[in-house]
């Protein structure tokens, strides 16, 4: 190693005529080029331009503080109706069965309050309004207490789906892994089942669990369970073909089988990933929950769909404000948790 | 990742061995490039400390992992053979240790049990699952931990926690835990330095004289493999072309050899 010349080897060309490979070939800005071609059309077709207009016309009239017809917008209005949020549930005692004054729930109490009331008079046949001075129970905190009961059975509805997800997914993520699978048929299966799964959306399984099921926390759990193990599935069996294989070549040498090395090489790897992957399901599910609630599956998604359709805007503000806070919540505990794990 | 039929004998009962390996006429090809090994033949006596030495690319790591069934020879044989260890005839194979390079250890579990993972073979699938050894083999890990230089502490500890010649420590005592015949060893101080890295071999040396294992190790350090081989094998491009004790060799000539091409030229800077 002392020569120290450089003497090209035979067959060599000397370096001063080596052409290196360009960053960007004219392959590449070709395609760009045709993908942002498609894209602008595709723009056009799902009427984005018309969008931009809106948006431009929207921030004039916001900007010259011309309120316009508002009449004309339908959304118009919802977000103001929205406050004051609903926190008190107030009801008229006489709705009330076996209403006893001497003995309230506990913050609550009485107030009167006059109430306009519409009934026909029989002898003009008119409408006549007129107020009565009614008495109303109030529950300061009634609604509130209503809607956090409602997103607690939300996020146990997330978690059974999610618990039962993980359950399924365990065994398909070892058949739908190509270096594990135990056949090339169970893996085509596996692979196939994982992606039928995760091709049906919630909403859609859930309209047909809840025909099977009726109406309630049932068609839920079992709508985003199958859902999430699809996509548990699916990603738990790429963390497996992905882990390090040099662990599993030791366990290998060592003459274990597949269990084993699954065991002791492959899921020690995995974890810290598969907790993060599951936490994901979780926070997932419980935004999901909300939703497949509007389809009569249990939550409080199916609260949300009678206050909005009955135009309690002020209700709908404080379940939209509960979700919020909840799924801000969950996701501090998510971070912590992962934080432990990894 | 399978691993292939493996091509080992058991000795009858009472049957000593001269041998320990014999590899006879090892070839492997791959589909691209020149064989990987090439018609490769040599037997190990028992006890012997063996150093396998080449430059990178030479089949080193190609053999030994031939040897454990990691590859499967595409002609030749590689025959092992067992005369002790716990119930040979229940064995799938015999008892081979193999310490790999750095990163064959299964980082998030502890040095211990990377240490008794090496027993996971002959456990049932609930002992696995809860790496619930027994208690004998658990104080055997722990007498093994000690014996190669770890704490309790350290014992206890992810073995990603440790520092690389800790690892390679965890990665010898996993292969002395089924009590092997013969230890092969890959590299097994490749990410090492100098000092760590002697220290490391010293130790492989000597736990392995103690358990009376054969050892073959495939090394890059020629000055390490002269210090401490009873002998040495050169490869070269997949040719065994230096068999002999390592006293017959001075570092220097060895190094010659080693730094050669096929044809007898020596490398120059662009070349090899």
């Amino acid at each position: 190693m002392q020569t120290g010349s450089v003497s090209p080897g035979s067959g060599r060309s000397s370096a001063h005529t080596w052409a290196l490979k360009p960053v960007f070939s004219a392959r590449t800005v070709g395609l760009v080029i045709l993908v942002l071609l498609v894209l602008a059309y595709s723009a056009h077709r799902m009427q984005l331009d018309d969008l931009v207009g809106r948006l431009a016309g929207m921030a004039v009239n916001a900007a010259t503080s011309e309120s316009g017809d508002a009449a004309a917008d339908p959304g118009e209005g919802v977000l103001e109706r929205m406050f004051p949020l609903a926190i008190a549930e107030r009801t008229p005692i006489d709705r009330i069965a076996d209403f006893d004054p001497e003995d309230l729930p506990l913050f609550a109490h009485l107030e009167t309050a006059p109430e306009e009331v519409s009934t026909l008079d029989p002898d003009t046949l008119q409408m006549t309004t007129r107020t009565v001075e009614k008495t109303v129970l109030v529950k300061p905190a009634g609604y509130l207490v209503l809607v956090i009961r409602k997103i607690i059975e939300t996020i146990e509805i997330a978690l059974w789906a999610s618990l039962i997800a993980v359950v399924m997914s365990l065994p398909l993520a070892w058949l739908s892994a190509r270096n594990y699978s135990p056949h090339w048929l169970s893996y085509v299966t596996a692979r196939s089942g994982v992606s039928f799964l995760r091709a049906v959306p919630e909403l859609i399984s859930a309209l047909f669990l809840v025909l099977a099921f009726g109406f309630g926390p049932i068609a839920g759990i079992l709508a985003l369970a199958l859902h999430s193990a699809g996509f548990l599935g699916k990603f738990y069996a790429e963390d497996i073909e992905a882990a390090d294989k040099r662990p599993q070549e030791a366990m290998r040498a060592m003459g274990a089988g597949s269990f084993a090395t699954l065991r002791l090489a492959v899921l020690p790897q995995v974890l810290p990933s598969y907790a993060a992957l599951t936490l994901y399901v979780l926070d997932r599910n419980v935004r999901m929950a909300t939703v497949i609630g509007l389809v009569g599956a249990g939550g409080i998604g199916q609260e949300l769909k009678g206050r909005f359709d009955m135009f309690q805007y002020d209700r709908v503000g404080t379940i939209l404000l509960v979700i919020f806070i909840t799924v801000l919540l969950l996701d501090q505990l998510a971070a912590h948790v992962r934080r432990k794990l990894l | 990742m399978r691993t292939t039929t493996p091509l080992y004998i058991h000795n009858r009962p009472g049957d000593l061995p001269h041998e320990t390996l014999r590899v006879y006429e090892a070839t492997k090809t791959f589909t691209t490039g020149p064989a990987a090994l090439d018609k490769v033949s040599f037997g190990l006596k028992a006890g012997e400390f063996t150093v396998l030495l080449g430059p990178s690319g030479s089949g080193k790591s190609t053999l030994l992992r031939a040897a454990i069934g990691l590859v499967r020879l595409t002609s030749g044989t590689i025959k092992v053979s067992v005369e002790r260890g716990i119930a040979p005839e229940k064995r799938k194979r015999p008892a081979i240790g193999m310490v790999h390079q750095d990163g064959s250890l299964s980082d998030r579990l502890t040095a211990a049990q990377n240490v008794l993972s090496a027993m996971a073979p002959q456990m049932g699938w609930l002992r696995v699952l809860f790496q619930a050894y027994p208690k004998h083999l658990q104080d055997k890990a722990c007498r093994l931990l000690d014996r190669v230089g770890l704490t309790e502490d350290q014992a206890n500890r992810p073995v990603r926690e440790l520092s690389g010649g800790q690892r390679q420590r965890v990665g010898i005592a996993r292969a002395l835990m089924n009590d092997p015949t013969l230890i092969l060893a890959d590299e097994p101080v490749a990410s090492l330095d100098p000092a760590t890295a002697r220290k490391v071999m010293l130790l492989l040396r000597e736990t392995a004289r103690e358990f009376g294992a054969t050892v073959l190790c495939s090394l890059h350090q020629i000055e390490l493999a002269c210090e401490l081989a009873d002998r040495i094998l050169l490869l070269r491009q997949g040719q065994l072309i230096f068999d002999g004790a390592a006293s017959d060799m001075s570092p220097r000539s060895l190094a010659g050899l080693f730094e050669q091409d096929s044809a007898g030229r020596p490398f120059d800077l662009v070349g090899g």
